[in-house]
């Protein structure tokens, strides 16, 4: 029986965490539930809620962004070591209050109190209309995978297309995990994906960092920018994801 | 702003009044309410409905008249608030919702008095329709719909 409640448990666990703001573990973890719950609504077919867990996991994507690059942009021997430290320290505190006020926004809303009220009383998913909408996930990968291997020619073009396969295998193995069905491959290559995302995130914040503080960044993000194309090349060159495909 | 008052469609009794689900005699109504405004050419930009189930089952039946999101907010599920008011936006917008919140909320949005709300009469999968500013007293009821009207409107 497909329920929502194991990982609307974990929601709810989890938001008290984010709130508290103390480790990042409780911004992450409502966004890795409120995902996985928004493609079990997809799978059983549903067209409410659907739009509030996006608007959830987004609301909450800024946060998410600068707790994974503290540490890399604050550590010793961070790309940022080129740029000079000088201003880093005092510019992402600022981000990160304006960030926390933004969460804390989100994590009290009445938005996410009925989300949350409205998915405890959801009633058990259509498993066989689950099983055929799966497919729909697979063909999204196909295409996103395609996209992605003819977006050569521009960097921005194949910034995008990789954030996108990287989100389609995502929801794929997401949805094959309320299926019971094998994902582990595609966790695999979603975690690769995720570290050309990282790298995307952590160029895009260096180019803000720049404008706020008249530093010139160009160099550190030319190479995280060279680093993501010879980890894309490699990555949608191994067979492994088609094979992730089935 | 066009706005649309809709209760939520006939449901099961229950003792837990969140988990109530729509009966098939009520989706199947609904439908055709559905259908009727589909016929008088209503589109919305967005519902937004309470966490109750049997208004987010209905808010669910209103998806195909609607081009944005559905969306759900606790503040459906109470008396209406000053808080709410900053919710209704938007060029069309749908609010699904429950008595006597919504006769309430009907009462404060046309005559400014929220005390008002018992000379209306919602009933299940009725739709009011209200057209100016969402303040108190800022919009005029410009048309109120018993699933019954409607369901004799279809095309």
């Amino acid at each position: 029986m497909l329920t929502p409640d194991r990982w609307l448990q974990h929601l709810e666990k989890h938001v008290p965490i984010a709130l508290e703001g103390v480790d990042p573990e409780g911004i992450h973890q409502v966004r890795v539930a409120g995902r996985r719950l928004r493609v079990l609504m997809e799978l059983g077919g549903h067209r409410a809620l659907v739009g509030d867990l996006r608007w959830l996991v987004r609301a909450l994507g800024r946060m998410r962004d600068i707790d994974v690059l503290t540490p890399l942009l604050s550590g010793d021997g961070s790309p940022t070591e080129e740029a000079g430290d000088d201003g880093v320290e005092a510019w992402l505190a600022g981000l990160t209050q304006d960030a926390r006020l933004e969460a804390h926004e989100v994590l009290t809303s009445p938005r996410l109190e009925g989300l949350m009220q409205a998915l405890r009383h959801l009633p058990p998913l259509d498993e066989a209309l689950a099983r055929r909408t799966l497919r729909t996930f697979a063909d999204r990968v196909r295409k996103a995978l395609d996209v992605a291997i003819h977006a050569k020619q521009s960097p921005e073009a194949r910034v995008d297309a990789i954030h996108a396969l990287r989100r389609a295998l995502r929801r794929l193995r997401y949805a094959r995990d309320w299926l019971d069905e094998d994902s582990r491959v595609l966790k695999d290559l979603q975690d690769a994906l995720g570290a050309m995302c990282d790298l995307t995130a952590l160029s895009r914040l260096l180019a803000e960092l720049g404008i706020a503080e008249g530093l010139d960044v160009s160099r550190v993000r030319q190479r995280l920018d060279r680093a993501h194309r010879r980890m894309s090349d490699e990555l949608l060159r191994t067979p492994a994801v088609l094979a992730a495909l089935g | 702003m066009e706005l649309f008052l809709i209760r939520h469609a006939i449901a099961e009794p229950g003792d837990d009044d969140d988990a109530r689900a729509l009966t098939p005699k009520g989706r199947k109504r609904f439908r055709q309410v559905v259908e009727a405004l589909d016929a008088m050419g209503l589109r919305f930009d967005r519902v937004l409905h309470s966490p109750k189930r049997r208004a987010v089952e209905t808010a669910e039946l209103l998806a195909p008249l609607t081009d944005g999101e559905l969306e759900v907010t606790s503040l459906l599920a109470a008396p209406p608030k000053e808080k709410l008011l900053t919710q209704l936006r938007g060029g069309a917008l749908a609010v699904v919702g429950h008595e006597p919140h919504l006769s309430t909320l009907l009462a404060w949005l046309t005559v400014g008095e929220p005390e008002q709300g018992r000379a209306f009469l919602l009933k299940k999968g009725s739709v009011a329709a209200l057209a100016g500013e969402p303040g108190p007293g800022g919009m005029q009821l410009v048309g109120l719909w018993s699933p019954g009207a409607l369901r004799r409107l279809r095309g």
